[in-house]
């Protein structure tokens, strides 16, 4: 029989030797890692590809919502909080499993019984809509989390120069850089400060500050030039938004 | 403001008092009824009415000399200077008042600036100005004692508030909780280390209940509450947390409001520390003077950590806290900047 492998993803080491510790009545359950951050997280759920994580929400730089974001495709989570009111209600109406600390016994047998259910039939709770919660509640973001391998890199929004869609990736341009991240372009613009972000072409969102002129380019076409000679095209129906703006 | 120009009931009360003392002092001089006692009348009655808006100026006196900072034999200089100078004045318009009057009323059978005696101005105008002086310090101790009160009332309540609030964060989930958490997973590896996180709890939950009902307390027990709860922080963050303690030992026994510096210290862990991968070191300084303090709170921070309104808050209610009791004599100043946070709380006794 397979083992089911699992990750600990807990910034302080007492919180996951308590998980550790009630696992250790469960042969069947191997823990690949464990982890202090969300960046190690990242990397670790990217190379063990485990069946089965426990997550702690609060942890620095990127909390246990931005993990999951950064996956393609998270495995099951049991979520582990002290007290956050506000992802308590989320897991509530979604039926998601998640434990609270201090992490008693029968919820931990409980949420690991479901657990092996789910993944012996191969089904997964939908985590999506606790996510995409999570995520509008910081909203205008401060920063933006890219993926580049197993590696995660966290750009600041003021960073940003400008940000182009290509297909069903987005490239994040800022100090000098490019990053892909899969996502859409519409819903980043609803994501950003609309005082700092304006969206001056089906395929591109510019950083208002880094705009030095617009030009006409040609008959009723103009196009923005950034501070850095960059040049974004600019299309009739949203000349008129970034003239304001400006 | 004036505060008998201020409010027009005062105001009216005010000019009807002047005229019932004109018509006393006429009285007095010159028995009712007679003709003279009538025509009397009505030339001293303008003049008190005119006197009385004169005698407001006394407020001003009062004001720039205040009762309580001037010595005894200054203020009676003072006032009575100002007296002179305003029962001169007013002997002024008088005479110029009687040549009108006597303009206007050609049959005056005398001069009603005469009947009532030249030295009557002086006299009378000297005293009524010096009770004035006295009336216009009364107005002005009143609301002082009256401002006090308020101060008082609303200090009190402030402080009530803010112990409410301090026990509420005292009893802050986050902390609660992950505590315990902490000692759930020592107590089977590290039972002593279990024990003395309960005791370390303990100890600060009933300090800081105890704290809580005092007005003040020394900064020696502020740090010591501090020292409890960063304590406890260092057995869940482990190597992240470090403390740096630099206190001028003058300064312990400085009094404080009770948990003015905790939630600056729970501050500094919980959006400091805590969104720091390597964590840093949380340094708390006082220095002093004889009668002034200052403690410093610094921790390394990440300029991208998630910003909620919570941390604000908290320091806000400080500033408040700090300006019902020290007045403006306190102050917080809020610093961020190279990744380093930097709370500083001054008090000048």
């Amino acid at each position: 029989m397979n083992k089911i492998r699992t990750i600990i993803i807990d910034d302080e080491e007492l919180a996951r030797s308590i998980i550790r510790e009630h696992l250790d009545e469960y042969p069947e359950v191997e823990i690949a890692a464990e982890c202090a951050n969300g960046f190690e997280a990242v990397k670790a759920i990217s190379e063990f590809k485990p069946e089965l994580i426990f997550l702690d929400i609060q942890m620095p730089k990127i909390n246990g919502f931005e993990v999951l974001e950064l996956l393609p495709e998270p495995p099951n989570v049991i979520f582990i909080t002290a007290y956050d009111q506000y992802a308590l209600q989320a897991f509530d109406v979604h039926a998601v499993d998640y434990l609270l600390k201090p992490i008693s016994k029968e919820r931990f047998d409980e949420a690991l019984q479901r657990a092996k259910v789910k993944i012996e039939r191969n089904t997964k709770d939908d985590i999506t809509p606790v996510v995409t919660a999570a995520h509008k509640k910081q909203q205008p973001i401060g920063r933006v989390l890219v993926k580049d391998g197993a590696n995660v890199h966290v750009i600041r929004t003021n960073d940003i120069d400008y940000i182009e869609a290509k297909d069903d990736y987005i490239a994040v341009n800022a100090k000098g850089k490019s990053h892909l991240k899969h996502y859409r372009l519409s819903d980043l613009e609803e994501e950003l400060d609309p005082a700092q972000f304006v969206r001056t072409h089906r395929s591109y969102i510019v950083n208002i500050d880094r705009v030095s002129k617009i030009e006409l380019y040609a008959k009723d076409s103009r196009i923005a030039i950034l501070k850095d000679r960059t040049r974004i095209p600019i299309s009739r129906a949203n000349y008129k938004k970034i003239q304001e703006m400006l | 403001m004036h505060p008998i120009i201020e409010n027009k009931k005062f105001l009216a009360g005010y000019f009807f008092l002047w005229i019932v003392l004109g018509i006393a002092f006429v009285s007095f001089l010159v028995p009712p009824p007679t003709a003279l006692w009538l025509y009397t009348s009505a030339y001293a009655i303008p003049l008190f009415i005119i006197y009385g808006g004169i005698s407001l100026s006394a407020w001003y006196v009062c004001k720039f000399f205040p009762i309580r900072k001037t010595g005894i034999v200054k203020l009676v200089l003072i006032l009575g200077a100002a007296a002179f100078i305003n029962s001169s004045l007013w002997f002024l318009i008088a005479s110029e008042w009687s040549n009108l009057f006597g303009e206007i009323f050609i049959a005056v059978p005398e001069d009603p600036f005469t009947v009532l005696n030249t030295r009557f101005f002086f006299i009378v105008g000297f005293t009524l100005y010096l009770l004035s002086g006295a009336g216009h310090y009364l107005v002005i101790l009143h609301d002082e004692a009256q401002a006090a009160q308020r101060r008082v009332i609303e200090s009190t309540v402030l402080a009530r508030e803010a112990e409410l609030k301090a026990l509420r964060s005292q009893i802050n989930p986050h902390f609660l909780f992950n505590s315990l958490n902490s000692v759930s997973a020592l107590i089977s590896t590290d039972q002593k280390a279990a024990r003395r996180m309960t005791e370390l709890l303990a100890d600060f939950f009933r300090k800081s209940l105890e704290a809580g009902r005092k007005p003040f307390i020394t900064l020696r027990e502020e740090l010591e509450l501090a020292s409890y709860y960063l304590d406890i922080e260092r057995i869940r963050f482990g190597h992240r947390l470090e403390i740096a303690m630099k206190v001028h030992e003058p300064c312990l026994s400085k009094t404080v409001p009770p948990l003015i510096l905790q939630p600056v210290v729970e501050n500094a862990v919980k959006h400091g520390i805590a969104h720091l991968i390597d964590g840093g070191t949380v340094t708390i300084r006082a220095r002093c003077g004889k009668k002034s303090l200052t403690v410093t709170v610094e921790n390394p921070c990440d300029p991208d950590r998630p910003r909620g309104i919570g941390n604000k808050l908290g320091l806000a209610n400080i500033r408040d806290r700090l300006q019902t009791v020290y007045d403006t004599k306190s102050n917080i100043k809020i610093k961020e900047d190279s990744n380093i946070f930097r709370v500083d709380i001054s008090i000048n006794e």
